[in-house]
């Protein structure tokens, strides 16, 4: 190596001491010639200069705030009008318009699994304001082409975002329509009910059996015992057997072969038996196909485990129209109450309200929240008052106290007595404070002319009301000024002197019944908070508003704590204002206009009592001169839709002892009625329960235990039309249409039923079945598909006052494209166009091409409104006194129901307590989450990965005194046994309730395994469970964002209690209003 | 014989010892084999192997990255105190410092590399533009540096052909003297050039990437800059003054004395520098108390990362160097600048992931649980992994690369051994050709 050390001297100088003189160094850089600095500078200004105009230069062309596409590639993944169906939404009730983009299947039948084309993608209808809020969506006008094109944001957000809003739960639609372990083919039950053993049987095979009845399962075809007989008939007969004028062995000779029970002909015909429960499409399959051609009262929406007592509520304050809900004008109120629900996740809906909530609270709005658990809504207001669940009136009243004790009420509305008063006030409605009650009288009846006995005196109607003004006694409606608003008085009623007090001295009697502290602490909300909020709430004149929903209703004593909350609108008179109290909704009529679609010619119009004893007076029937007081179980003369009363009724044999035949779609009463899989005993007794038919697109949880499931058709392969609810102030309606056929087998739930009653010879099906064009014009349609009856829905909807335009050539051109790829062979185009005349069919595409119908819904144009009012409006009377439920009574206690709202404790049916046992001190509210709406959402993955389970909300004091950390395993015991969960630690919920939100916990859907011919099934996958992932059980912590399984979590309906009042169990429920009450109960929570 | 000698000598560099070279590469392999298993998983199956969160999504890759590229940004500029300023006292590691910061420039880029969920996306940073986006700004800044950075590597490289002839006869060394001083007046423009883009590449522009957050109060605002900047010259005087003590030792040459005691004074001017940006970044947030910035900074001071604060940063980054550097200076003890420099180097890590961590430690949402990170034991593995990339790159550069010569580049006459005494190259430029011919 050392030869190679030799260096020369001078270098070995130069290295030694580099930084030696200045000169050398400058000689040891080198000197570089003329040209080269002359070059350098030169090029060194050349490029400074450059590159300096350049950038310039491309500035000036450039925007450099406006974003340049800058996507990858070729790919925009744009689409256009030629991919798209617009259709609505199922997987909440909200009903949102959505669009949905079709793909083409794979080539080939096998490869295709059946499917048609493949949904890839759902986003909302750009010409829907449901979606587009806070933002006018495209005019209604425009060319599907134009209105669906891309709009080239792909290629710079990576997005497109030509399309509307959509939540989660609606994108995931995708899964529940593609859902491989969907049912395709019909099955019939092996073995006993509930055994999770089924074999296939062809469609043919399935509905002979239910027509002519099985001989595999011996149960009995509805053929074998169907009987229908007009009301009118068997009322006349009754009337002679009554006046002596015929034998009861003769009237039973006549109709034995007819009625259900000839001791009991207001129970009605055998038809009756056959009960129909659902969960969309109620007015065609429950008051179309049940209730006029099978003639049975017994069809039931979900209502009675939903809204019902809540509906109940609005519709007894707001006699004029029955009016149900209680909604915001969000877009113009300054002062927003959410009571007992959650705008921000559901009730029709998020997408329609969120965005609107938060420009409202963007531009100043208060926002209040009441709800014992900070819901999405509550994180964002001003104030959340956690109320004692239960005690919403007891908060309303000390609301109402203060307001009426300070005078902060609308005195000049409240002393408008009718709508000539109103009127001269510019008041849309009207209030009953001024109305007088005959509180002496049997029933409190208001005072009316028939009271009075002045019918007819100056044209008074029966019905016409009296007020004091001015110290005399004036019918309510001549008045045009101010009536007197606190009367206590006697008046002479039919010669007898009478006391008559006014509703607002009732009112006021009401709330002095207690202090405004009494109130305030039994709600658990701090005095000083009542009168700020309603020092707040009165503070904003008609732009104030509480909107409220199933939080205060689902209790026992709902019906007057909804009344109650109501009575806060009514003490502003805030119907019907810009910001005030919204009732509009307008639609575009689809039952009626080219066809009447709810008339059936020869109908069985069904009569009798149902088997839920809804909208009937206990009093007025055979069972109570049987009976008496108190009945075995409470009849319900004001409310409908009760379907939790069906299983307890069945299980006590009152009334009904049986059904002939239950067919339930879309709907699962096990995952939705207090009980829950503890309905097993009826839903499996073929005594009480003779056939059941279960339409579902899996085996869920209530579908386990019928005879046989039937495939029904997923929203996004079928047509569909649900109204949504009065929250918006635009002209609209949404219908839904086929998008793809995903696979081969399954039929929609209408088509099984036209099937099965042409089998059965009865009305309504084939041809004829439809009166067309005016009425009584003797012209009739046909109605022999599913097709027939929604493409005539169409029709309606595109005639609906000014009728829509025709389609034009493009358009029809693009409507047979686009249904010839997603339909594929199953779309018939000949039959669709036979569904409706020759010059329907462009208008008829030119609503099916934009996925309903829109009037125009700018805010820029104020649509919707005139001048301060809303457009479409309540204009009717806002009742504080009912005079209908205070003359109804309690079938158990023979007491009449009160006409004013009352803070009461809940109790049981009998009016015993119900109170929190010592031993399960914590109150249990449940909730919607935002992710898992209802029981058929389970089935998608993307939807199981942002919540894994329902877990048990604790504030972190309970959990700290029950040893609980946040993901402990726990036992949630209640009242009628235990369910397992996960604690979720939050400061979220008030110190005392717990609670959890529901639609977990499913036995069916496939969280089990299933046998179908023989062969075992296998659960879903339970993908954190595959991976070894075990952060699924700890709230907040799933970083790894796979899917739990279909069956995590509980059914939290199974806690609730069985009322013991009663016969036959079931649940606890409003006396007036009929809900159930899934609020009340008491659970105690223990470490598993 | 002859083109072995030439394949083992590329440039004319010597190899080192046996012993030196064994040593070398079982650091390296052991590195990557501790690593390995790690790296694999972090490429096969993303980034869940990372203690990084939503909340908290940069962690020890992207202080570990910044290090880096500061080291990077700090050793081109030592560079230039040769190419640019042509002060000859700095031309013992000059070229050790240009290159040295092209291999760091690589190394930072493997480490952002695997902290990037998707790796194969960040072509598009190249290909795509956007002139609201810092990202978009800085990786054409990167791109800018690195090839100014090796042309004028190559350039010097390439001088080093005319030393030959500029110690030749008169006409034929005026001649080589121009070729020579045109060819320097290139590298001295591209060194201009390199100086200006260290404003917004390494390190100016990775500190203003973080000053451009809004949304980060302790980030945000001019002095992330100008602490970057600062930070960039600490560590590469620190790194460099260890690497050319190892070297000398290495080769048993005695270092330059001028050279050591100029890295020393840049070490504790720069670190002098370092301590006023720490205090202006953090003594206003104390006096503001704004949340934004005074919950970062008390997660610093006394919270989880204050143990790392007050010994890594305080401790270990300007203290204790401070104090080793006075000592060394007054005892003229070589030992003592090597150890303050290993001290700074590691201070400068710690400075570097407190602030990263410390950015995200206030939840952007107010009432949102403070972010916490710790790494995962992958992630440390993975770094591991990747520092064993960077030690065998720095290895071979240095092995294979004329880093430890000076020549007409550095304005000596002819190519040299930076130290005086060492056996480390074959002899002048042209020996080598003569050998393999």
């Amino acid at each position: 190596m050392s030869e190679h050390t030799e260096t020369t001297s001078a270098s070995r100088e130069a290295a030694a001491s580099p930084h030696g003189a200045d000169a050398s160094a400058r000689t040891a850089f080198g000197t570089p010639s003329r040209r080269a600095v002359v070059g350098a500078s030169a090029a060194v200004a050349l490029s400074a200069l450059a590159g300096g105009a350049g950038l310039g230069a491309y500035m000036a062309a450039n925007d450099p705030l406006t974003d340049a596409p800058h996507g990858r590639g070729q790919a925009s993944g744009a689409y256009g009008a030629d991919d798209v169906v617009l259709s609505m939404c199922n997987n909440c009730n909200t009903y949102c318009t959505i669009k949905v983009r079709v793909t083409d299947a794979a080539e080939g039948t096998d490869a295709a699994e059946g499917a048609t084309a493949l949904v890839r993608k759902i986003s909302g209808n750009p010409y829907s304001p449901l979606n587009s809020q806070p933002y006018a969506p495209v005019p209604y006008g425009t060319a599907p082409a134009d209105a669906l094109a891309p709009d080239g944001s792909m290629a710079v957000k990576g997005r497109a975002a030509n399309g509307g809003m959509i939540c989660l739960k609606g994108q995931a639609g995708i899964q529940l329509v593609h859902d491989a372990l969907r049912v395709t083919q019909p099955l019939r039950r092996v073995g006993e009910r509930g055994s999770d053993e089924w074999e296939t049987v062809s469609w043919d095979e399935a509905v002979d059996e239910i027509v002519n009845g099985s001989p595999s399962l011996g149960t009995p075809g509805v053929a074998a015992w169907w009987a229908y007989a007009p009301k009118k008939d068997v009322e006349a007969d009754v009337a002679l057997v009554e006046a002596g004028e015929m034998t009861k062995e003769a009237f039973a000779q006549k109709w034995g072969d007819k009625l259900i029970d000839v001791e009991h002909p207001d129970l009605g015909p055998k038809s009756n038996l056959f009960c129909s429960c659902g969960g969309d499409r109620m007015f065609l399959i429950g008051d179309r196909f049940t209730q006029k051609c099978f003639g049975s009262v017994n069809n039931f929406n979900h209502g009675g485990v939903c809204g019902m007592t809540g509906v109940m509520g609005n519709a007894r304050t707001h006699p004029t129209t029955g009016h149900k809900r209680m909604y915001a004008d969000i877009d113009h109120c300054e002062c927003l109450i959410i009571w007992g629900t959650e705008p921000m996740t559901a009730n029709k809906g998020p997408t329609w309200l969120a965005p609107r909530l938060s420009v409202a609270r963007e531009r100043g709005m208060k926002l209040i929240v009441v709800d014992p658990r900070q819901g999405r809504s509550a994180s964002k207001a001003d104030v959340w008052l956690p109320v004692v669940p239960g005690h919403d009136a007891d908060l309303a009243f000390a609301m109402a106290s203060w307001i009426v004790q300070n005078k902060r009420y609308d005195e000049a509305y409240l002393r408008a007595p009718g709508k000539k008063a109103a009127a001269a006030l510019g008041e849309p409605t009207w209030s009953d404070a001024t109305h007088l009650v005959a509180v002496d009288l049997p029933n409190r009846p208001v005072v009316t002319a028939k009271l009075l006995g002045r019918t007819g005196e100056g044209g008074l109607a029966d019905d016409a009301r009296f007020v004091f003004a001015g110290g005399e006694l004036v019918a309510a409606d001549e008045l045009d000024g101010p009536a007197d608003l606190e009367v206590d008085d006697v008046v002479d009623v039919k010669g007898k002197p009478t006391r008559v007090v006014s509703v607002f001295a009732l009112l006021k009697e009401r709330l002095d019944e207690r202090t405004i502290e009494e109130y305030a602490a039994a709600a658990g909300i701090d005095v000083a908070d009542v009168v700020d909020v309603a020092r707040e709430f009165t503070s904003h004149g008609k732009r104030a508003c509480v909107m409220s929903y199933r939080g205060p209703a689902m209790h026992a004593n709902g019906f007057d704590a909804v009344r109650a909350v109501s009575y806060l609108n009514f003490l502003i008179g805030n119907h019907d204002w810009k910001g005030g109290h919204i009732a509009a909704a307008a639609k575009f009529a689809p039952y009626t206009g080219r066809y009447d679609l709810q008339s059936v010619p020869n109908a069985h119009e069904g009569w009798g009592i149902p088997i839920t004893r809804q909208k009937t007076e206990y009093e007025k029937t055979s069972y109570f001169k049987q009976d008496g007081y108190p009945a075995p179980r409470p009849w319900y003369p004001l409310p409908g839709n009760l379907s939790h009363e069906i299983v307890p009724t069945l299980r006590a044999g009152y009334v009904y002892d049986h059904l002939g035949a239950l067919f339930i779609h879309r709907h699962s009463l096990v995952d939705s009625t207090p009980g829950g899989d503890r309905l097993a005993d009826v839903l499996c007794d073929t005594d009480k329960i003779n056939l059941l038919v279960s339409f579902d697109v899996e085996v869920g949880d209530t579908s386990r235990y019928a005879d046989f499931v039937l495939p029904d058709r997923t929203y996004l392969e079928r047509f569909s039309q649900e109204p949504i609810y009065p929250n918006q102030q635009y002209q609209l309606i949404q219908f839904g249409q086929p998008a793809v056929r995903a696979y081969e087998g399954p039929r929609s739930v209408e088509d099984v039923y036209l099937e099965i009653m042409e089998r059965l010879g009865l009305p309504g099906v084939g041809e004829g079945a439809v009166p067309k064009g005016k009425k009584d014009s003797g012209q009739t349609a046909s109605l022999s598909s599913e097709e027939d009856y929604w493409l005539k829905m169409a029709a309606n909807i595109a005639y609906a006052g000014e009728p829509v335009p025709d389609a034009d050539a493009e358009e029809l051109a693009l409507f047979e494209r686009v249904r010839a790829r997603a339909l594929g062979d199953a779309f018939d185009l000949d039959a669709w166009k036979a569904a409706v005349d020759e010059d329907e069919w462009p208008k008829v595409v030119y609503v099916l091409n934009r996925g309903g119908r829109f009037g125009s819904a700018d805010p820029a144009k104020d649509d919707g409104y005139e001048g301060d009012l809303i457009k479409t409006r309540y204009a009717g009377l806002c009742a504080f006194y009912d005079p209908k439920t205070a003359s109804t009574k309690n079938a158990l206690t023979g007491k009449n129901f009160d006409g004013m709202a009352a803070a009461a404790p809940v109790a049981y049916a009998d009016g015993s307590a119900f109170e929190a046992p010592a031993e399960r001190p914590l109150a249990f509210v449940n909730w919607k989450a935002r992710t898992n709406g209802t029981h058929r959402t389970i089935a998608s993955p993307w939807l199981r990965e942002t919540g894994t389970e329902n877990f048990v909300w604790m504030c972190p004091a309970d959990a700290a005194a029950r040893g609980l950390a946040n993901g402990d395993a726990v036992e949630v015991a209640g009242p009628m046994g235990s369910e397992s969960g996960h604690v979720r630690v939050t400061e979220g919920i008030r110190p005392g309730v717990v609670g959890c939100n529901f639609s977990f916990g499913q036995t069916g859907y496939r969280a089990r395994p299933l046998v179908v011919d023989g062969e075992v099934l296998a659960p879903a996958p339970d993908y954190l469970e595959e991976s070894g992932v075990l952060d699924g059980d700890v709230p907040g912590e799933q970083k790894s964002g796979y899917a739990g399984g279909r069956g995590r979590g509980f059914i939290m309906n199974e806690l609730l209690p069985d009322d013991p009042t009663v016969q036959g169990g079931g649940g606890v429920c409003d006396p007036v209003g009929g809900g159930s009450a899934q609020l009340d109960l008491f659970v105690e929570v223990r470490k598993a | 014989m002859a083109r072995t000698q030439a394949k083992r000598r590329p440039f004319g560099v010597e190899p080192f010892s046996r012993r030196a070279t064994v040593v070398w590469a079982v650091v390296v392999v052991a590195l990557l084999a501790a690593g390995g298993f790690f790296m694999f998983d972090r490429l096969a199956n993303g980034l869940s192997m990372a203690g990084a969160t939503n909340a908290v999504p940069w962690g020890l890759w992207v202080a570990v990255y910044i290090w880096f590229s500061g080291l990077a940004g700090g050793l081109y500029l030592v560079s230039a105190l040769v190419y640019l300023l042509r002060l000859p006292r700095f031309a013992p590691i000059a070229r050790l410092a240009l290159g040295g910061s092209i291999v760091s420039l690589v190394v930072s880029m493997i480490f952002i590399g695997i902290d990037l969920g998707a790796i194969r996306h960040s072509l598009g940073t190249l290909l795509f533009f956007h002139w609201s986006s810092p990202l978009a700004w800085e990786i054409k800044a990167y791109i800018f540096f690195m090839v100014v950075a090796i042309a004028q590597f190559a350039l010097v490289l390439y001088n080093d052909r005319g030393a030959r002839a500029a110690v030749a006869g008169a006409a034929d060394g005026r001649k080589a003297d121009t070729h020579r001083g045109n060819v320097n007046l290139v590298v001295r423009v591209l060194a201009g050039v390199g100086v200006a883009t260290s404003f917004v590449g390494p390190p100016g522009g990775t500190g203003m990437f973080f000053a451009a957050v809004k949304t980060r109060g302790l980030w945000e605002g001019g002095i992330t800059s100008v602490l970057f900047y600062v930070m960039a010259v600490v560590t590469a005087a620190a790194f460099l003054i260890v690497a050319y003590r190892l070297l000398c030792r290495l080769r048993g040459a005695r270092p330059d004395e001028a050279a050591c005691t100029g890295l020393a004074r840049v070490l504790a001017a720069s670190l002098f520098a370092l301590a006023l940006c720490v205090f202006f970044q953090l003594a206003p947030a104390l006096l503001s108390d704004d949340p934004r910035i005074a919950d970062a900074v008390a997660v610093m001071t006394g919270g989880y990362l204050a143990p790392l604060f007050w010994i890594g940063e305080i401790g270990l980054g300007l203290v204790v160097p401070a104090v080793l550097l006075a000592l060394g200076a007054a005892r003229r003890s070589p030992g003592m600048v090597t150890a303050a420099s290993l001290s700074v180097m590691a201070g400068i890590l710690a400075l570097r992931y407190v602030l990263v961590v410390a950015g995200f430690s206030v939840p952007l949402l107010a009432g949102m649980a403070p972010p916490v990170y710790v790494p995962s034991l992958g992630e440390v593995m993975v770094a591991l992994f990747v520092l064993g990339l960077g030690v065998a790159l720095y290895g071979l550069a240095v092995r294979f690369l004329p880093l430890e010569a000076m020549g007409p580049g550095e304005g000596v006459m002819e190519k040299t051994a930076i130290a005086g005494n060492a056996a480390v190259f074959a002899g002048p430029v042209g020996n080598e050709k003569e050998a393999a011919r």
